[in-house]
């Protein structure tokens, strides 16, 4: 059974603009001199508290849907268990957040690769 | 201007050949190698926007099996994009359509 | 040297993407690139729920600094939940409490103290309270996140020293109506079968749970097995809230809260009168039973009693979605799959009839005979890690000893008393005070110092606004062990810090009857101890000031020795040797020797350590998998219901009627307000509140609402909604959702800013039989209050 996302989608929408609003007053990200090594755009401290896939479902649609529609989104399996909290995001994970749970297959794999160039990432199906 | 690590996996056979096309990417560095075909590949680029053109053309390179980026360091880019002193064509993350 | 920042960068950059390939690099690599190495992996359980998933604790340095799971574990089979996967960072968190905190008043702030006051005072107060107001005016409540070493230890200076049996804990918050089903219906505690049903079922009945946000590891192996198998096998979710766990469902089956019990007769009814039944089952295993003497009566009563139960009825009291083809196609389903496994936590436990609608599933498993065959379970899920290892198994309850022995029978407190070599009599007759009549007596003024052990009542108690003025009274002198401030503590006199999980050793016992241990692994902070040293000491202290010899015998054989490891492994020793000899949680195979060759521990009944070393018990009463089938077999049939609370050692089957929830929506209180859990906290939040990954996924409670309510009351998504019952209020901002069924709202449990804290609008009604509160079920009403505010998330500080 597929949930309804929508009305999920315009929380998300309410949330970033709220958001967006108390930034201009509140902690200016300007002041704050965490930003990520990943590239992400800097956020206010009320931004943080946004969950991550609240705005990637408008920023990043197709990932979104691959991941929601995949095991990992089914298992709640959330986007940060593998990239990470804004200070220290990774923008392409650390294969040691794969062998947390895949312990096994990552010692199993032989041919150097990450598991993600075969595993399509977001979705991790079998194979590409 | 954003620094990027990765790792290029190449066919074992052609590694010099693919080695001389990418010193030629201005903004490309070698770190080092492995037997198996593995390149270390450092970029440093004007914008990230850049940066994915660059790496689009490396994937795109004949003998190139794969590239995958493990590190990235914006550095002064967001606060350019803060200060309006640079506007991406679009937002964060999102593919290219 | 001459390194530009760029460079510097770039060899980052070049260190990070090399350490993938495993190559190293002329220069030395930047620390970030290296983070995954450790000195040592240390295998353990996981501290949050009740699954029982093993980890494997990454040390550096003495610091706890990486976790993976434990691939040939047959809980979790290698993965780990995003709780799990981060909780390790707790051991060095900043926040925690490090050194005894005191004051005499209330009123007062606190201050830093020794440990030798620390226990000095707490000894004092206890000693007080039992010369001046007796033996029943101190109290202990506890948690099922104690180590069953800790859990035993308590009750044991409790019962045997300060001859009490006001020994309570949260599970009587989660899961006593499972206790009470299971030994009503099969006549013995905890579930019969295993997570190892979960890939032999070809049917799942996922009834009040939200298995996918509060137990993911498990939920994970059920959509597997779905997925895998995605025609062959069938999800049924019931649940008036459709949630993450719906989204493998079949068929999701949507009625209000409380009219299941009606659906699970009607269930009843299809099987019975479409001949759906395994009548020989029945015929070998099973006897009727009605009402509180437990009279027996005939399957024709039975019938009969379920004539008033039809599908058509029955849909017009759930309302929702259920139609009466509905609950035909399900119960056939139910009836003629391979294999049934029926799944379920609080939805069906916090209930004013908790024991009966855990009846009612058990009925459906023993009419169609899905039981104690591959695959076939009535599977109850515990929320806690220990709650049954600890508090059901180890005698954490007011009216239960160690080793699922009644209080008020004098033959098993003979049994106890002789094992601890205490004088015959010393444990009293009388059962204590369960959870709410605990804190009610707190109220009244009976309870003069209570012990508050790793759990934070002040926040879970339902209408907890209620209890805290109690635990607020100058005259109740409160003792809490923690590891992090709590609301709890907000109200205490003397906080003691405690070592966390892998900062001492003990055994969980997770759902399955699995018990496992965890050795310590790193040092706790500051001057935190690990609570069996402190219940020792304390017992210590006590017996001097009480000069009651009797008190001291009941830690006589545990002086003296380290804390760490020598201490719990002597507890567990006396506990599992002593006192589950001859019981069904026989654990005498289970020695620390065997637990620590094991990668997952051990299943009771596990008599011996050549069993044990199998992995213990796979499906209980099954004759050639359960050794105590055969101990006790009074026929030569296959299965031997042995439990120790049916006298004829069959199954019942109960005729129970529909009743409601206590308090239902009216004209003022027009809505059902229903409570629950969320994948990135747990309980109180004052852990997973603490990890900043988890914090931000979820950093405040909010209101579900159906889409088509929130029309009519014009509120939208983020507004910010007053949920307000006869008891108290709530503002917390809308989630407008498909997720509640109409007239229907849903608040998360865990957050403790004083707006947004559910258990002040819940209600304290309980069930009479398991003594469990209905925090799914009230009534209140909602308003719009404002426009989407910004909010901050709250967690209680020093």
């Amino acid at each position: 059974m597929k949930i309804k996302i929508r009305c999920f989608l315009i929380t998300g929408f309410l949330t970033a603009l709220l958001a967006g609003c108390v930034s201009g007053t509140g902690d200016s990200p300007n002041t704050n001199a965490m930003k990520p090594v990943s590239g992400h755009p800097a956020l206010s401290e009320q931004e943080k508290l946004i969950a991550c896939q609240d705005c990637h479902r408008d920023a990043t649609p197709d990932v979104y849907e691959e991941w929601y529609e995949s095991a990992h989104g089914m298992a709640q399996v959330k986007c940060y268990e593998c990239h990470g909290t804004f200070e220290e995001l990774k923008t392409v994970p650390d294969e040691t957040s794969c062998a947390v749970c895949h312990d096994a297959q990552c010692k199993q794999k032989t041919t150097g690769k990450q598991c993600w160039e075969c595993h399509p990432a977001h979705k991790f199906t079998v194979h590409k | 201007m954003p620094i990027g690590g990765f790792v290029v996996t190449v066919d074992p056979d052609k590694v010099d050949r693919v080695k001389e096309m990418l010193l030629a990417i201005s903004g490309a560095e070698l770190h080092g190698q492995d037997e198996k075909g593995n390149l270390v590949l450092v970029l440093d680029a004007e914008t990230s926007e850049e940066m994915e053109l660059m790496t689009k053309e490396i994937r795109e390179l004949p003998d190139v099996l794969a590239l995958g980026l493990v590190y990235f360091h914006a550095e002064d880019e967001v606060e350019r994009i803060e200060k309006g002193e640079y506007r991406p064509s679009r937002s964060f993350g999102r593919k290219p359509v | 040297m001459g390194l530009t920042r760029r460079d510097f960068l770039k060899r980052t950059a070049a260190a990070a993407a090399a350490s993938y390939i495993g190559l190293r690099l002329p220069f030395d690599a930047p620390e970030e690139a290296m983070a995954a190495d450790v000195d040592s992996w240390h295998i353990g359980s996981c501290r949050l729920c009740g699954v029982g998933c093993r980890v494997r604790l990454g040390v550096k340095d003495g610091r706890a600094v990486a976790i993976k799971g434990v691939p040939e574990a047959r809980t979790s089979m290698g993965y780990l939940c995003m709780k799990g996967m981060l909780f390790y960072k707790l051991m060095g968190h900043p926040e925690r409490l490090t050194t005894p905190l005191y004051r005499e008043s209330k009123k007062d702030e606190f201050r830093e103290i020794s440990w030798e006051e620390a226990l000095d005072i707490a000894a004092d107060r206890f000693a007080k309270a039992v010369k001046e107001h007796g033996n029943d005016s101190v109290a202990y409540y506890g948690s099922g996140q104690a180590l069953t070493e800790e859990t035993y230890l308590f009750q044991k200076v409790m019962r045997a020293g300060l001859q009490t049996n006001n020994v309570e804990g949260n599970p009587r918050l989660c899961m006593a109506s499972a206790v009470g089903g299971y030994l009503t219906s099969f006549g013995a505690d905890e579930p019969i079968g295993s997570y190892a049903d979960i890939e032999k079922a070809t049917c799942f009945f996922i009834i009040g749970s939200n298995m996918a946000e509060a137990h993911p590891v498990i939920f994970r192996r059920v959509m597997r097995r779905k997925l895998d198998n995605r025609n062959s096998v069938t999800v049924i979710n019931a649940d008036p809230r459709i949630s993450p766990t719906s989204r493998i469902a079949d068929i999701h089956l949507m009625f209000e809260p409380g009219t299941d019990l009606a659906m699970l007769n009607a269930m009843a009814y299809v099987i019975l009168d479409e001949g759906l039944a395994d009548e020989k089952f029945i015929e070998n295993y099973a006897t009727f039973r009605i009402g509180k003497d437990k009279k027996e009566v005939t399957f024709e009563d039975y019938k009969e009693f379920l004539a008033d139960y039809t599908p058509e009825k029955a849909a017009q009291i759930c309302k929702g979605n259920i139609t009466p083809e509905k609950i035909r196609k399900v119960a056939r389903l139910f009836a003629r799959s391979s294999a049934t496994m029926s799944m379920w936590t609080m939805g069906i436990n916090q209930r004013k009839r908790g024991v009966w609608a855990n009846n009612m599933i058990h009925n459906l498993h023993i009419l169609t005979g899905q039981l104690c065959k591959p695959g076939a379970d009535s599977f109850s899920l515990t929320g806690q890690p220990n709650a049954c290892g600890g508090v059901r198994e180890g005698g954490g309850l007011c009216h239960i000893l160690p080793g699922h022995r009644l209080v008020k029978k004098e033959k098993l407190r003979n049994q106890v008393e002789e094992a601890w070599g205490v004088p015959l009599g010393r444990i009293p007759p009388k059962p204590g005070y369960h959870t709410m009549a605990m804190f009610s007596a707190i109220n009244q003024g009976k309870i003069k110092a209570i012990w508050i052990n790793c759990t934070s009542p002040a926040q879970s108690l339902p209408n907890c606004d209620l209890y805290r003025k109690g635990m607020a009274r100058e005259d109740c002198f409160m003792v809490v062990t923690d590891i992090f401030p709590t609301k709890t503590t907000e109200l205490a006199n003397l906080i003691l810090p405690t070592a966390f999980h892998f900062e001492k050793t003990g055994v969980y016992g997770c759902t399955e009857r699995r018990s496992q241990i965890t050795r310590k692994a790193v040092d706790a902070p500051g001057k935190a101890m690990p609570e069996v040293w402190i219940v020792r000491e304390w017992a210590l202290k006590l017996a001097q000031k009480l000069q009651d010899p009797v008190i001291e015998k009941s830690v006589e054989p545990f002086k003296g020795l380290e804390p760490d490891y020598a201490l719990p492994k002597a507890i567990w020793d006396e506990y599992t040797q002593k006192l589950t000899k001859g019981r069904d949680n026989d654990l005498r195979g289970a020695t620390y020797e065997v637990l620590e060759k094991m990668a997952d521990g051990v299943q009771w009944p596990a008599p011996t350590e050549e069993f044990a070393l199998k992995g213990g018990t796979y499906k209980k009463f099954v004759r050639g998998i359960d050794p105590l089938a055969d101990v006790h077999a009074k026929d030569d049939k296959p299965l031997q219901f042995y439990g120790p609370a049916h006298p004829d050692k069959k199954l019942w089957v109960w005729l129970r009627p529909h009743k409601g929830p206590e308090e239902m929506p009216d004209v003022q209180y027009p809505f059902y307000l229903s409570t629950g859990r969320i994948v990135d906290h747990w309980h109180t939040m004052s852990m997973t509140g603490r990890i900043t990954e988890l914090l931000r996924a979820n950093p405040y409670a909010y209101v579900e609402i159906n889409p088509s309510d929130a029309k009519a009351l014009g509120i939208k998504p983020g507004d910010m909604v007053l949920v307000e019952s006869r008891r108290g209020r709530n503002i917390l901002p809308a989630k407008v959702y498909e997720g509640p069924v109409k007239g229907m709202v849903f608040v998360y449990w865990h957050d403790m800013d004083e707006d947004r804290m559910i258990n002040r609008v819940t209600k304290d009604a309980y069930d009479p039989g398991s003594k469990e509160p209905e925090f799914k079920i009230c009534a209140c009403r909602i308003e719009k209050v404002s426009g989407p505010k910004p909010l901050k998330p709250y967690i209680v500080r020093m």
